[in-house]
């Protein structure tokens, strides 16, 4: 029988991920007997880097750690910082970051579907062959990206590495105009954003039910992205602060990443998880076209993540509306920051899931320690889960080419930045 | 009787961060401004646009990139770069990198190619590196090129 005999793949290279890291799997009868997501992109460094530096360049510092989700890590960072020093940002600056962070999503979300996953569930080798047969998803996705770096820009004067947010609030206030236009194209999007919940939910995706652990930061009453209390749908429900004393952090041998385990289990943070543990918590309308789908939640199927990342982008163009339509600006649009010694921890939801950080500042305001846990890193547990389970469902009697096909899909699902994680993808398969 | 129609304007667009040795593209636009080329031409920076780039390409249009590389040359060297060689060479599109030459593949695969498409390469030395006078005379040599490239008879 094909399935029982041994066999060793490696997958050298994985395209259409952020970073660098392969795949080594190595099965036999029928079983897979080891799976290794290995990461050997260089450490990056960036805890050390700000230690001794002012509170006033953490941001400039933390947002050069992504070129895509530049702001979740000033979004995270500033919660910390904020709390550091007992400054409390006033309502309308909590509503534009939230504003902020809808553009990240936006922007993040629009280019994953369109151009890195899709290709997978349209039976396409990358987004470029895709963009000849379906030009108009594609040219869809780049609409809403860019409507997503048009809000980022709005506060932050660019959308790679934004500049405009500070300790207490925001530099300047965004320019009434410039807000109106945005605001406008945002209403013409909306048609774009439901219509694309449906589109996914329509795609053919791999039946593959997996038990795993969702965790995500859950508000009173707002969808997760700027605050809220860390939650599991295995009954978890901490405040930010007490992560450390049940997420444990661990290094092995194949990774320059670490790994991360909730009481020594492997779980999942990102849309998935986010939308499992609060779909309860979307407005209305997207609620609505939610429901017309006929998506079961909570969902323990990974490949529902294309569809969970279509519904947040529909929810983040409905709440940037709604935020928008209530602007007026406000100067200063900052409240004054007086540095203190102390320690504070920040936890938001970046596009690709829970970012939680933690800095210890001394009374000047500088950098004694800092403790980023991003992402990928606490996926990566996961995805090698999901990899062996996956695998294994598909069927080891599989050709060399069908079992690297589905891992890459797997990984790729999960949207990975190993840059990030500092840390990510090649794929090797090898047959014994 | 119907007079043809006047050729599209030269859409002239400076790519990169406004930052270290990235800001070739920039200061070539700047110099352009500075010489009067924008009575004439449509100049344009944009900060890493990504495939954002799609936005100003298109049937019909006349267009020409400038941006900073990096190919070992020595620095300021401004290079005419072959467009098929350079959309051979792009990578499939990742999270983080879909840069110029892979925005100009999905250009093409959407039917969004210009009717004429130049994209001229300066190439940039070591950040903080000394600037032996190489900056200012390739942005000199930019400035001749686009003269040469847009000039009225040329259309």
């Amino acid at each position: 029988m094909t399935g029982n005999r041994e066999i060793r793949i490696e997958v050298p290279v994985l395209a259409r991920v952020e970073g660098e890291g392969a795949l080594d799997l190595v099965a036999s009868g029928g079983r897979i007997e080891t799976l290794h997501l290995r990461i050997f992109e260089p450490p990056r460094y960036f805890e050390k880097f700000l230690e001794g530096r002012g509170y006033e360049e953490v941001l400039d510092v933390v947002a050069r750690i992504c070129g895509i989700c530049p702001v979740a890590y000033q979004m995270t960072a500033v919660q910390a910082l904020e709390q550091a020093f007992g400054v409390e940002p006033s309502p309308w600056v909590q509503r534009l970051r939230r504003l902020m962070y809808c553009g990240e999503w936006l922007q993040s979300h629009a280019l994953h579907i369109h151009l890195l996953a899709l290709p997978d569930f349209l039976g396409f080798d990358n987004g470029i062959a895709m963009a000849a047969k379906h030009p108009d998803a594609v040219r869809r996705g780049l609409r809403l990206q860019r409507l997503g770096n048009d809000l980022i820009k709005l506060f932050g004067g660019r959308s790679v590495h934004p500049v405009g947010m500070r300790v207490g609030g925001f530099h300047r206030a965004p320019d009434p105009e410039q807000a109106a236009r945005v605001l406008a194209e945002l209403r013409s999007a909306l048609r774009d954003a439901e219509a694309l919940v449906a589109f996914t939910a329509g795609l053919d995706l791999p039946e593959d039910d997996q038990n795993f652990l969702s965790v995500a930061l859950r508000h009173e009453h707002e969808y997760p992205m700027f605050s809220g209390r860390i939650v599991s749908d295995g009954g978890l429900d901490i405040p930010v602060e007490a992560f450390p004393d049940r997420f444990r952090e661990s290094h092995v041998a194949h990774s320059t990443a670490l790994y991360a385990h909730l009481d020594d289990r492997p779980y999942l943070v990102g849309p998935l998880a986010r939308l499992n543990l609060n779909h309860d918590r979307l407005s209305a309308p997207a609620r609505a076209a939610l429901a017309a789908t006929g998506l079961r939640l909570p969902s323990r199927n990974m490949f529902h993540s294309v569809i969970a990342r279509a519904v947040e982008i529909h929810e983040a163009v409905l709440e940037a509306i709604r935020l928008l339509e209530d602007y007026r600006p406000q100067e200063p649009a900052f409240v004054p920051v007086e540095p203190r010694a102390g320690t504070g921890f920040g936890a938001t939801e970046a596009p690709r899931g829970m970012l939680w950080h933690r800095y210890e500042l001394d009374d000047g305001g500088r950098v004694l320690s800092a403790w980023i846990v991003p992402p990928t890193s606490q996926n990566q547990a996961r995805i090698e889960d999901d990899l062996r389970r996956s695998l294994e469902a598909l069927g080891l009697h599989h050709d060399d080419d069908a079992l690297r096909q589905r891992g890459e899909t797997v990984i790729r699902n999960y949207d990975p930045c190993i840059s990030c994680a500092t840390h990510f993808l090649k794929v090797r398969v090898r047959r014994q | 009787m119907n007079l043809p129609e006047p050729p599209a304007r030269w859409r002239v667009i400076g790519i990169g961060s406004p930052v270290a040795q990235d800001d070739l593209g920039w200061a070539a636009i700047d110099l352009l401004r500075m010489a009067g080329l924008d009575a004439s031409l449509e100049l344009l920076t944009l900060d890493r646009p990504g495939p954002a780039l799609l936005e100003y390409l298109g049937p019909g249009e006349r267009v020409i990139l400038i941006d900073a590389m990096q190919s070992g040359r020595a620095p300021g060297s401004v290079r005419d770069l072959a467009l098929a060689e350079l959309i051979a060479s792009a990578g499939m599109p990742s999270t983080h990198a879909l840069g110029v030459a892979e925005t100009l593949r999905l250009a093409q695969a959407l039917g969004a190619w210009p009717e004429r498409l130049h994209l001229l390469g300066i190439e940039m030395g070591m950040p903080g590196g000394a600037d032996s006078g190489w900056r200012a005379a390739a942005l000199r040599e930019v400035l001749r090129r686009i003269r040469t490239l847009t000039a009225p008879s040329d259309v």
